[in-house]
């Protein structure tokens, strides 16, 4: 097996000769993408053979070709190489060329590195041939296989061949792509699945993950061994490995023990327990991720956290698993996929589909969710990130169980603004926001982990005024477990009100509603994961003696996806105009869009509507 | 910028007069002061998230085994004040490897200190949390983060770097983001190497001290004492960033130190720099400098071969040359005054750094017969350069300077998409030095060649009146085009969307002419469908959609650093809205001009028959604003906002 897997890469390469290329409208595009898992005595060796076509000089970022794999994983057979329009290799990688450094990441420390190696020519189109493989003794996952290397850069032809014993059993998700070829010879299974991608997906407003249009294939061993065995057959199967995982490693030092009780003493209910505890988690650590071996499903264990004080998501709620378990208070290592499109999971694929963990307190007829990263959320607060989706509960028992989605009133945001209008067009600005959901997750996170200045930066950009002088702004908290807070901002406006020759008119305050694409150029459905509910309270003095000539009309919109409503009220030389936003959560197909979007011009139309004084 | 030079050697007494106040208090390393734990906020800056307590560094040099080493040891103390202020308690210390020598980073040591109800916790640092990275070819990272770190915390680290890079003795920031009480840097001199020293972003320390060492050392039979210097600042504010400056490089306040000679044991002695033309001179000598471009010289004809140079005027060979060079080598993105590989390699590999392409092009354009130079500068992200001090280490980046008709033209041959004669944005800070054995001259790098867009709109409103096409017709020049063409080439979709105003969406989508063709002014049409506003018996429309500035782009109130805009541009606008049938033009024609130091603008409207004319025009004088001028820029910008978004009003007859 291992010859013929040798001899396979000597055919790809050859195969890679091309005589013509013609160059497309793109800066650059994979011209061919072969990637291999072969199964063999049970390791897993993956080839990955990848033709990028560089048409221009815009398309030669990808020129510059990062590979990251783990040491334990290392990166072998490296080569690489330039063809130019002829098919003819101008140029070959030399191994004094690639520099091996640690891969970028997010984490604080990772122990992942990154092969870096650049390759360039000057007559265009030219193509970026390189093959590499890698052995994984040890694997919880045969691969998850996307052959899209970036949104805007399309893949003509891609090709996932999967070689395996019979005897290997495994688990197959596969979406946006046809049904594999297959066949048998000598008890080995071949499976090859072909894919291609036209580059023509792009990031929308509140879409869903561009994922979800993308072709993939996920391919996982039913039995495997990693760290400990386990097998991917049930839910319950694979929550009861995580389990062995996390064994006995939610245990506090001694010392720390009779620390934390004393926090607690005298108090019995045990939600304000958890409270509490939480709370000494929040003061006591921090987030700082360290991963180090293999996949990072394995956590730090409590005493860890009890040293160091931080510790990344698994760590920390490891130790607030301890910190519980010391108080005689049960709660369970949960699995989640944190983001802020809450994104499906394939329910009868059970398998690591998850980047994030939790910990949940079941407490009589009611689970609280604990985000143990954070240093600032409200106490079992669930956030705009974790809302609304499925997550699995690990015990022996484990099984996926839904975190309930955000209520309109979770997310609502109560704006007033005082606008005293002055003769000159010019306008001062009291405004009071009080803020939950998304944005008051924002702002919390800035009160807390921002200098006074980068919050001062934001609020200016923030403020949804043209050209403004932010005289004094406040956050206001009210508690640290209260789920919203309060932006105060005291601001002038230089030009408000616009003389038309012997009257002034202006626009009241427009909705804070994103900025949707028109239906014309919208290629994807929207998926709104929470609702989105504004109420307004927007009052205008305007001059001592003014006389309006015109105000907005009171009206109310309703339709599938939700509601307006807009009151006015003149009282002598104010006006004041209640507000009411309300867009419904889910999902609304793009042959609907047109609907939706007519929904949000109407208002739009309403909230254009002038008001006219002399 | 404040400098003052002093040159340090052992041999000579150094002149200067500095006040000598109290030196701040320095707690030993392991220990703390209950005023420190207590401490809520820093009286100075109640904004700040953390405190530098005290910040004390000192490089001295070591002989191993007849060679000397650079030890520098730092050792820092920070309160945290809030939980922002957390993010200063993970660490990360840089350290370099050059033709395989290798700096070393040892003796990490660290200790939290925070109060309970038992008093004073301390919580060491351990070993296995300190962390290495590789970051890139030359650099490498230890970091740790300090354990139980909260609110309150005062945490305290110490490390040392053995270094045998002399060439960069350890630099000294005495400001960082965050404000700090006291720093102090010490460096014991020894006779061998003569250092001098800059101060930036202030004028004088607050404490320094010169004094010998109480013993003495010998190296090759030479018995000396180390030269002892002590630096300090007291109470340094924080270093807040601002949008649009050059690089915090400029305005950090800190100590730089650049070597100057190196005196043998044996008595000779070797000027690192001095002059101007001793750097010229070696430069020239250089092996990946002066030798790489006679190396290129040498296979000039070759090169040369099959381009049409034959009878060529001087200004046509450089301009064929130049796009010979941009359109076969690629820069890699990595600024250089040196050259990184040889000249065989570049040819074939076909990328390199800004002085592998400058000075092949250099080399090249000599061998032609055109008079020319290389020319150093640094880049805008490297920090001013300072003309009184001879450095090397101050300039980072070749260019070349073509004599033209008695006329210098700079060429950067490493940015394919900027037509001749225009320098990319990040050359051009103040002065570059003409490498020419014969004289030192310096030459500004700012440029005249003209940054313009001019816009013609024509709007036509709907029969409902309520939006209108709008047709536009975008001409750009000078660094507006070279920013526009990069930007479309990079990424269409976004481009694209530059454009259109909220609510405006193409009926004609954007079509572009020039896109490479350099030499030609990068040109943009479309047509889009704009909202009109309707006011009881009046339409009111916005003659500039998507082409102006909808909101000022400055907006906080105060600025304590220079505002830079790179380059001076100019915008025109020409407008014609058709005025529909049964409306008039009713407004009295609309005159403003303004014209300052600072800025110009105009605009004026006009009706001309069926048609509204709509003229507009503003200028950004200069490319750069000081501080003192910021409120009245800013105010300006107001004003531009203002009229630029003025709508015209047509009325129902």
């Amino acid at each position: 097996m291992v010859l013929a897997y040798r001899l396979w890469f000597v055919t790809v390469a050859v195969a890679f000769s091309f005589s013509e290329i013609v160059a497309s409208g793109f800066n650059s595009e994979v011209v061919k993408n072969v990637t291999r898992f072969d199964i063999v005595n049970d390791k897993l060796f993956i080839t990955d053979s990848v033709i990028i076509q560089i048409n221009n000089r815009s398309g030669e970022v990808f020129t510059n070709v990062n590979l990251s794999y783990h040491k334990s994983n290392p990166i072998t057979q490296l080569d690489a190489w330039i063809e130019d329009h002829n098919g003819y290799i101008v140029r070959r990688l030399k191994s004094k060329d690639i520099i091996d450094v640690n891969a970028v990441s997010s984490s604080f420390y990772a122990d992942d590195f990154t092969k870096k190696f650049s390759l360039k020519h000057n007559e265009y189109p030219y193509r970026i041939c390189y093959t590499y493989n890698q052995t994984f003794r040890q694997f919880f996952s045969v691969g998850d296989w996307c052959p899209v290397f970036r949104l805007d850069m399309p893949t003509r032809a891609a090709k996932l061949i999967f070689t395996h014993p019979e005897t290997f059993q495994v688990n197959i998700n596969q979406k946006n792509i046809g049904q594999p070829t297959i066949y048998s010879h000598d008890g080995i299974v071949v499976m090859t699945w072909n894919a291609s991608y036209n580059g023509d997906i792009q990031e929308e407003v509140f879409c869903p993950s561009t994922d979800y249009f993308l072709p993939q294939v996920c391919i996982e061993p039913i039995h495997f061994i990693y760290n400990v065995p386990g097998k991917n057959i049930s839910w319950q199967s694979f929550g009861e490995w995580q389990n062995k995982l996390i064994e006995g490693l939610d245990i506090l030092p001694e010392s720390e023990k009779q620390a934390v009780l004393f926090q607690i003493l005298n108090i019995n209910d045990k939600k304000e327990i958890v409270r509490l505890l939480y709370h000494y988690l929040q003061d006591n650590t921090r987030y700082i991720d360290v991963y180090i071996g293999t996949g990072g499903l394995k956590p730090y264990p409590a005493s860890y956290v009890s040293q160091h004080h931080y510790g990344d998501c698994k760590a920390l709620s490891i130790y607030m698993k301890a910190l519980l378990k010391n108080a005689g208070i049960d709660s369970y290592y949960t699995l989640v996929y944190a983001s802020s499109q809450p994104r499906d999971i394939f329910e009868d694929f059970p398998s690591q589909q998850f980047n994030h963990v939790i910990l949940a307190v079941p407490l009589e007829g009611d689970t609280i969710w604990l985000e143990n990263t954070s240093n600032c959320n409200p106490f079992a607060y669930t956030s705009t990130f974790l809302q609304n989706r499925e997550a699995l509960l690990i015990d022996s028992f484990s099984k996926l169980i839904k975190i309930p989605p955000l209520q309109a009133y979770e997310v609502m945001e109560v704006q007033k603004m005082v606008f005293e209008v002055d003769y000159n067009g010019s306008a001062n600005v009291q405004s009071n926001a009080v803020l939950s959901g998304r944005r008051f997750e924002t702002f919390n996170y800035l009160l807390t982990n921002a200098s006074k200045e980068e919050q001062n930066k934001y609020i200016l950009e923030f403020l949804p005024f043209a050209d403004f002088d932010l005289e004094e702004w406040n956050i206001i908290k009210y508690g640290r477990d209260q789920r919203s807070l309060e932006l105060e901002a005291k601001l002038s406006l230089n030009q408000f009100a616009r003389k038309l020759s012997d009257e002034f008119y202006f626009s009241f305050q427009p909705a804070l509603i994103p900025e949707f694409e028109p239906a014309s150029i919208r290629r994807l459905p929207v998926q709104l994961p929470y609702p989105i509910f504004l109420t307004d309270t927007l009052i205008y003095h305007l001059p001592k003696g003014a006389i309006i000539q015109s105000k907005p009309l009171s009206q109310s919109l309703n339709s599938n996806y939700g509601e307006y409503q807009l009151q006015v009220f003149e009282s002598g030389e104010t006006i004041t105009i209640l507000r009411n936003v309300l867009l419904y959560p889910g999902s609304i197909p793009v042959e609907e869009y047109v609907h939706f979007f007519d929904f949000l011009s109407r208002i739009k139309i309403a909230d254009k509507q002038k008001i006219l004084f002399k | 910028m404040n400098s003052i030079k002093v040159i340090l050697s052992v041999w000579f007494e150094v002149l200067l007069a500095v006040s000598v106040s109290a030196q701040t208090k320095i707690e030993e390393f392991g220990m703390v002061t209950e005023e420190q734990l207590s401490m809520k906020s820093y009286n100075l800056d109640d904004q700040a998230e953390a405190v530098v307590i005290s910040d004390i560094g000192s490089t001295s040099f070591y002989d191993m085994n007849n060679e000397f080493r650079m030890l520098f040891t730092r050792t820092t103390r920070i309160k945290i004040l809030a939980k922002a202020g957390m993010a200063f308690a993970s660490v990360e210390i840089p350290f370099y490897t050059e033709n395989n020598e290798l700096e070393k980073v040892f003796d990490i040591e660290g200790f939290t200190y925070n109060l309970d109800q038992e008093g004073v916790k301390r919580t060491k640092l351990q070993n296995n949390a300190i962390y290495e990275e590789r970051i890139s070819e030359n650099l490498f990272i230890k970091k740790f983060a300090m354990p139980d770190v909260k609110e309150g915390s005062v945490i305290e680290f110490k490390y040392k770097v053995m270094s045998p890079f002399f060439f960069n003795l350890h630099d000294w920031e005495f400001q960082s983001e965050i404000p700090a009480i006291y720093s102090e840097y010490t460096v014991k001199m020894i006779p061998f190497y003569e250092y001098s020293y800059i101060l930036q972003g202030a004028k004088k320390f607050d404490v320094f001290k010169n004094t010998h060492s109480s013993f003495t050392r010998n190296f090759n039979g030479i018995e000396y004492p180390d030269n002892v210097f002590t630096f300090g600042m007291n109470n340094i504010p924080a270093f807040r960033d601002e949008e649009y400056i050059t690089s915090r490089n400029d305005y950090l306040m800190k100590l730089d130190f650049q070597l100057a000679v190196i005196h043998h044991s044996n008595g000779a002695n070797i000027d690192v720099i001095s002059t101007w033309p001793l750097l010229i001179n070696e430069l020239l000598k250089h092996s990946d400098f002066g030798l790489y471009m006679k190396g290129v010289e040498r296979n000039a004809e070759e090169i040369l071969a099959g381009l049409p140079l034959e009878s060529k005027s001087p200004d046509e060979k450089a301009r064929i040359l130049t796009a010979y060079v941009k359109s076969n080598f690629n820069w890699n993105g990595s600024k250089s005054k040196f050259c990184s590989q040889s000249v065989k390699d570049f040819i074939k590999k076909k990328t390199g750094n800004s002085a592998d392409i400058n000075l092949f092009l250099c080399a090249l354009l000599k061998s032609s017969g055109v008079q020319c130079y290389p020319l150093l500068l640094s880049t805008r992200d490297h920090g001013k350069v300072v003309i009184d001090y001879p450095f090397q280490q101050f300039l980072n980046y070749v260019i070349v300077t073509a004599i033209i008709d008695n006329t210098s033209v700079l060429i950067d041959a490493t940015e394919s998409l900027s037509p001749f004669g225009l320098l990319p944005a990040r050359c051009i800070n103040e002065k570059g030095l003409v490498v020419n054995k014969d004289k030192v001259e310096w030459l500004s790098l700012k440029d005249d060649a003209p940054s313009e867009e001019i816009d013609s709109i024509y709007i036509e409103v709907n029969t409902t009146g309520d939006s209108a096409l709008i047709k536009v017709n975008m001409q750009t020049t000078g660094h507006r085009a070279l920013d526009y063409r990069r930007f479309y080439l990079t990424d269409k979709d976004d481009f694209g969307k530059r454009f259109l105003n909220k609510d405006m969406v193409y009926a004609d989508p954007i079509s572009v002419i020039n896109p490479t063709n350099i030499e030609n002014p990068f040109m943009v049409t479309y047509e889009a469908i704009t909202p009109v506003e309707i006011i009881g018996n009046k339409l009111l429309v916005l003659p500039f959609a998507g082409l102006t500035f909808e909101e000022n782009p400055l907006k906080v109130g105060f600025r304590n650093y220079p505002v830079d805009m790179i380059y001076p541009l100019t915008k025109t606008f020409y407008c014609i809205i058709e005025i529909p049938k049964g409306y008039k033009f009713a407004e009295q024609n609309k005159n403003i001009a303004v014209d300052n130091a600072l800025v110009r603008f105009s605009f004026s409207t006009e009706m001309l028959s069926d048609k509204v004319c709509v003229k507009g025009d503003y200028s950004f004088k200069k490319a750069v604003y000081l501080p003192g001028e910021y409120y009245t820029l800013k105010s300006h910008f107001s004003e531009i906002v203002e009229i630029f978004n003025y709508k015209i009003v047509l009325v129902k007859l």
